[in-house]
């Protein structure tokens, strides 16, 4: 039919064999999704497994930097990097969160609710400091981490999470950054330390953010308290989302969401704590040359 | 030496790993303090030694060769101080020095030279010279490295980052680093820099220039010495002419520090240079720009090293690849090698045979790639005497070749140009 269609010169018979073509497209699909229904409930657990869709995901190109945790190298790399001490349970986290200068209200009440997401956590004006001069001071009262939000035109777009005392910091880009206020149906949050879910970081890099990602919160997550926050990779957009689980039964669960929600992609992550002009990165994000296959990802 | 093996022992694996079958390529020191040795046709790098507790003071720095002309030992130097011998025949490991470095302080480069010099160059600008002897030692019947004559200790100033040592003049060490300006130094005579780079006149608005000698390389057979800056400058100083650089060249579009840098061997102005964000390119010191970008890193590059009879380079850097590149053929990577932890230093194996999947077989035909890795010579007459010999094989093919001649058409005379041709007879 597709064959034949193109050679019709009509353009008014053209557009009805195309419309019954369409019918009889649509009318095979209806009937193989009746068919597999059928099997299904005559075979039970015996029908044959469902088709899986084709995805850019699932077509990922295979990295060759794929973390092993069974690797004796990788787990004697993670035992020794600068994220280490908190998995020992050594440090406990303190973050400082501040701002580029003179921020605008919708980035202030961004940081307000991160207060409140990130327990231990304190919010400063940034009063014009530079960040080299704010990174010593923040060490000397036993800060771990440093999140700066930056913002352009009132909309926070940018963060920078420095871990202390001595790197590495990663930079992002934020987009579409929601605050409570402009969510429906919100919960009430709590003061229990939550769970934190770092989801799909499976490559060395991903592995690294992850880290520092879940070196934010305290480590003995209050169960009680059923909050949990999610930083999910996909496609090397990082989500984030902040929820309350309930158990409904023995096999439901329903969520509520608590918190602001955003979207991170990593610019760049680089050793040391922050220092653009003469620091060492350990990846930097270059368009031209790395985003030449829409099926490569990176975290 | 006296003092017994720190707790953190490093071990060799098997030998069987190091057999003479298919010598390793390229040589990796690891920031977990793995030794690697990879080849072009495996894309998996065997570690050999093996590392067990995580201390950070483990961490490779810098390695080089024991011996240059047998390439059978190699010295790594480790962050904390200690330099380890590790032979590649028989799979044992010789302690060399458990000096290990003072408060903060920690191993910047090693050099060694003649099969006794070892060169140790710290972050605080101490920089000892000790002669070792390898011996079998009476009691074990194991190799002891032995300290020969007195240690030559140096003070370079604070805040070293670079030390290269001469090989043509062999006593002589060259040392730099922030607000340190470049020094060259004689061991004969520690006490003073034979000589100390000027800085740079002031610029436009009368500003004191800053120091940051980043890396520092001799150009072989000359006591020339290239230097990469903080400040993406490369600068080439000729000691016998003026104390100020004789060329600088400013990347155009790269502020970033020059982490790493190779000399083109046989190709004097060119040199391959490395930065922080993972820029790779090849610069003309007289046409002082960038002649070419290579394509890959996607961190910091930290070593490069040129094969010494090829026209292929190894780079490698803290985002754990090591990648391979011709300098001829194009941007692209030959070939690249995960390598599993940060890599701080790279020494290439003039044993390696090139594999033709890697390097095109076009640029290297069979026979000449043969003959220069067979012999392992890297002299420069000699190398001058085969490209002789390849320029006149080069003409004798020409010679071969038949002169293809065009036939001339023979035109119909027509009545209108039957004049000239009359006249072209004539």
């Amino acid at each position: 039919m597709s064959l034949i269609m193109p050679q019709i010169k009509n353009k008014q018979r053209r557009g009805e064999v195309y419309k019954q073509y369409l019918k009889e497209k649509r009318k095979a699909k209806l009937e193989e999704k009746k068919k597999r229904r059928k099997e299904e409930k005559e075979m039970g657990a015996k029908a044959p497994p469902k088709k899986k869709p084709k995805t850019i995901e699932s077509m990922r190109v295979p990295d060759e930097t794929m973390v092993d945790p069974t690797n004796l190298e990788t787990q004697l790399d993670l035992e020794q990097d600068e994220m280490a001490p908190y998995f020992r349970q050594e440090t406990t986290p303190k973050v400082l969160i501040t701002t580029s200068d003179r921020p605008k209200k919708k980035t202030n009440s961004f940081c307000k609710e991160l207060k409140k997401v990130i327990p231990n956590s304190f919010v400063k004006y940034r009063r014009g400091l530079d960040l080299k001069k704010i990174i010593p001071q923040a060490i000397e009262r036993d800060f771990t981490d440093l999140i700066v939000i930056n913002e352009d035109a009132g909309e926070p777009n940018g963060l920078v999470l420095c871990h202390l005392p001595d790197g590495p910091t990663a930079e992002f880009k934020m987009m579409n950054a929601k605050l409570c206020k402009e969510l429906k149906r919100l919960g009430e949050m709590t003061e229990h330390f939550p769970e934190v879910n770092i989801h799909n970081f499976n490559t060395r890099l991903g592995v690294t953010i992850g880290r520092m990602l879940s070196c934010l919160f305290p480590h003995r997550p209050n169960y009680q308290g059923r909050r949990v926050v999610t930083f999910h990779n996909q496609r090397d957009y990082i989500f984030f989302r902040h929820h309350r689980y309930q158990f409904r039964n023995t096999e439901k669960v329903s969520l509520q969401e608590l918190g602001p929600r955003f979207l991170l992609r990593l610019r760049s992550l680089q050793k040391g704590t922050f220092d653009s002009k003469s620091g060492m990165y350990l990846w930097i994000h270059k368009r031209h040359e790395m985003d030449t296959s829409r099926r490569k990802f990176h975290l | 030496m006296a003092t017994p093996m720190p707790s953190i022992a490093l071990k060799m694996n098997a030998p069987t790993n190091l057999s003479s079958e298919q010598p390793y390529a390229v040589f990796a020191g690891t920031n977990t303090g793995f030794l690697k040795g990879c080849s072009f046709s495996n894309k998996s790098p065997v570690n050999i030694n093996s590392v067990e507790v995580p201390v950070k003071g483990n961490e490779i720095v810098d390695i080089c060769w024991w011996d240059n002309e047998k390439e059978s030992f190699i010295l790594a130097g480790h962050k904390d101080g200690r330099v380890l011998n590790y032979s590649l025949d028989d799979g044992t490991v010789i302690n060399v020095s458990t000096k290990l470095t003072e408060d903060k302080s920690f191993l910047r480069s090693i050099r060694s030279y003649g099969n006794s010099l070892v060169v140790t160059a710290f972050s605080n600008g101490k920089v000892d010279c000790n002669n070792y002897a390898l011996s079998k030692s009476s009691q074990s019947g194991n190799m002891v490295m032995d300290q020969r004559a007195t240690a030559v200790a140096l003070n370079a100033g604070q805040d070293l980052f670079c030390m290269d040592h001469n090989i043509s003049l062999g006593s002589q060490i060259a040392t730099g680093g922030k607000e340190n300006p470049l020094k060259i130094w004689d061991i004969t005579s520690p006490e003073q820099p034979i000589f100390t780079a000027k800085n740079m006149p002031n610029d436009w608005l009368n500003l004191r220039v800053p120091i940051w000698v980043m890396t520092a390389e001799f150009v072989p057979h000359t006591s020339k010495i290239v230097s990469g800056t903080g400040y993406s400058q490369i600068r080439l100083y000729d000691p016998s002419a003026q104390r100020r650089p004789v060329i600088e060249v400013q990347l155009k579009g790269c502020k970033d520090p020059i982490t790493a840098l190779a000399l083109r061997p046989s190709f004097e102005n060119q040199l391959v240079v490395g930065t922080t964000t993972g820029t790779l390119a090849l610069v003309d010191l007289r046409k002082k720009d960038i002649i070419q970008h290579f394509k890959g890193p996607s961190g910091g590059v930290t070593d490069i090293k040129f094969h010494n009879s090829c026209p292929l380079f190894a780079a490698c850097g803290i985002d754990r690849y090591v990648r391979f590149y011709d300098v001829n053929l194009n941007k692209k990577q030959l070939h690249s090698i995960y390598m599993q932890s940060q890599v701080n230093c790279l020494l290439f194996s003039s044993k390696s045979l090139l594999d033709e999947n890697v390097v095109g077989p076009q640029w290297y035909p069979k026979s000449k790639t043969a003959d220069l890795t067979s012999e392992n010579s890297s002299n420069l007459s000699d190398q001058s005497e085969k490209q002789n010999t390849e320029d006149d094989n080069d003409e004798s093919v020409w010679n071969t070749f038949k002169v293809i001649q065009t036939k001339k058409r023979k035109k119909q005379p027509k009545s209108s140009s039957t004049g000239k041709s009359k006249i072209k007879k004539v």
